[in-house]
């Protein structure tokens, strides 16, 4: 137990009858808030500011809970297995999509639906394909369509449209004719045809 | 004619130009980290990671679940700064529930399965007197981020560490009357601070 330290010591004995309270209120909260708790290393600098779309997958990793993240790895390492071993077996090698790194997308609202983008490696012709995993969107009517953004601030660059609706998980392919540093985030939208702007966000990054 | 133009032209984009982000109150903070401001993000980290961390530490009582709450706070304050609202009021207590509601997300954590989910965090994540608590808690440690470099170490010494004026000359290698005077000025701007939040959250 430390001694709690002596208020006139601190402020002496010339100050003003309102400063004095003001300053002694100051003090009580001091001694009520108790001691700023030293920060482990892994808060000192922030790890959730996302520079680029790439460093969305890298960060949204690092956001795991330590303790998960070895069981995280160890899933990830077996499914990759799996995944190349079925994909090879099944002969669609050929067709293979190479993942660089994935980006999760949580719903904007009470919608129950849930994304992942897959970004593969950029070709020679400077278009990123792109792999679309959506769960819980529903079937739209009326023309209208999901579409895939790319987005900075008020900037969005379109990644293609999609329909998407039933049961189970929607797999679709897209892609990215852009630089992938110019957005640092990405949405789906509800896009009515023939409309023109950005309809509204169901998901995000 | 040209200059005076050029002049007039410069002195509407310096009037122009974003003030940094350091000079930033919170609310404004958060609303550029909706437009997605990497700068201002950095700027309302350091000034409120530790009021997090605290808070989180408090409630969890293990620092690794701290950690993890606290992390998890920011990753949620960058994704949905956008629901910030200036109009309802400055930006700490909007902060702060925030890392409320990631903090009660550990705890359900620790208790699952959770028989019935609420939609909605609940508004208070003990008694009240430890809500309190936990809100005086958050309102001073916010303050202390504030403090200048040089006044901060001053009143940790003597609040948490136990040191008397003298020590903490001797520790600091400072002059007494240069601890004092010191003293009493971050015990003042550190009322200050916690006069405007006040204000700002009557």
């Amino acid at each position: 137990m430390t001694r709690e330290p002596d208020f006139h010591e601190l402020v002496g004995d010339d100050l003003s009858t309102e400063e004095e309270a003001r300053l002694r209120r100051a003090h009580d909260l001091l001694l009520a808030a108790g001691p700023v708790p030293e920060l482990p290393a892994g808060l000192e600098e922030p790890s959730t500011t996302r520079p680029s779309p790439e460093q969305l997958g890298q960060d949204a990793f690092q956001l795991l809970p330590r303790r998960r993240l070895g069981a995280a790895l160890a899933l990830a390492a077996a499914i990759a297995l799996f995944a190349f071993i079925g994909g090879y077996v099944a002969g669609f090698s050929r067709y293979g999509f190479s993942a660089q790194y994935s980006v999760p997308m949580h719903s904007t609202g009470k919608l129950a639906a849930s994304a992942k983008i897959q970004v593969g490696k950029l070709d020679s012709r400077g278009n990123y394909p792109l792999r679309l995993e959506v769960t819980g969107l529903p079937k739209l009517k009326n023309g209208a369509v999901y579409e895939l953004f790319l987005t900075r601030g008020k900037k969005v660059w379109s990644c293609g449209r999609f329909a998407a609706g039933g049961l189970g998980q929607v797999k679709v392919r897209l892609t990215a004719p852009y630089e992938l540093k110019q957005g640092d985030g990405w949405i789906v939208t509800k896009q009515v045809l023939n409309k023109p702007g950005v309809g509204p966000t169901l998901l995000t990054t | 004619m040209e200059l005076a133009l050029d002049l007039r032209a410069q002195q509407t984009r310096r009037e122009h130009r974003p003030a940094p982000a350091e000079q930033c109150d919170d609310g404004e903070l958060l609303q550029r980290i909706a437009d997605g401001d990497r700068d201002a993000f950095d700027v309302l980290y350091r000034r409120f990671v530790r009021p997090v961390f605290a808070l989180a530490l408090r409630r969890l009582g293990d620092r690794g679940r701290a950690e993890d709450a606290t992390q998890e706070t920011f990753a949620s304050i960058w994704r949905s700064a956008g629901s910030y609202k200036p109009a309802r009021g400055p930006g700490a207590p909007w902060l702060y529930a925030v890392a409320r509601n990631a903090i009660v997300d550990r705890t359900r954590q620790r208790s699952e399965p959770p028989m019935e989910a609420p939609d909605e965090a609940s508004p208070n994540v003990g008694p009240p007197e430890e809500a309190e608590r936990s809100w005086l808690s958050w309102r001073v440690h916010r303050a202390l981020e504030e403090l200048p470099a040089h006044e901060r170490p001053l009143l940790e010494l003597a609040y948490w560490s136990g040191l008397s004026q003298s020590e903490i000359a001797d520790f600091l290698n400072i002059p007494l009357g240069t601890v004092k005077t010191r003293t009493r000025s971050a015990l003042a701007r550190l009322a200050d601070s916690l006069e405007e939040l006040d204000d700002a959250r009557a």
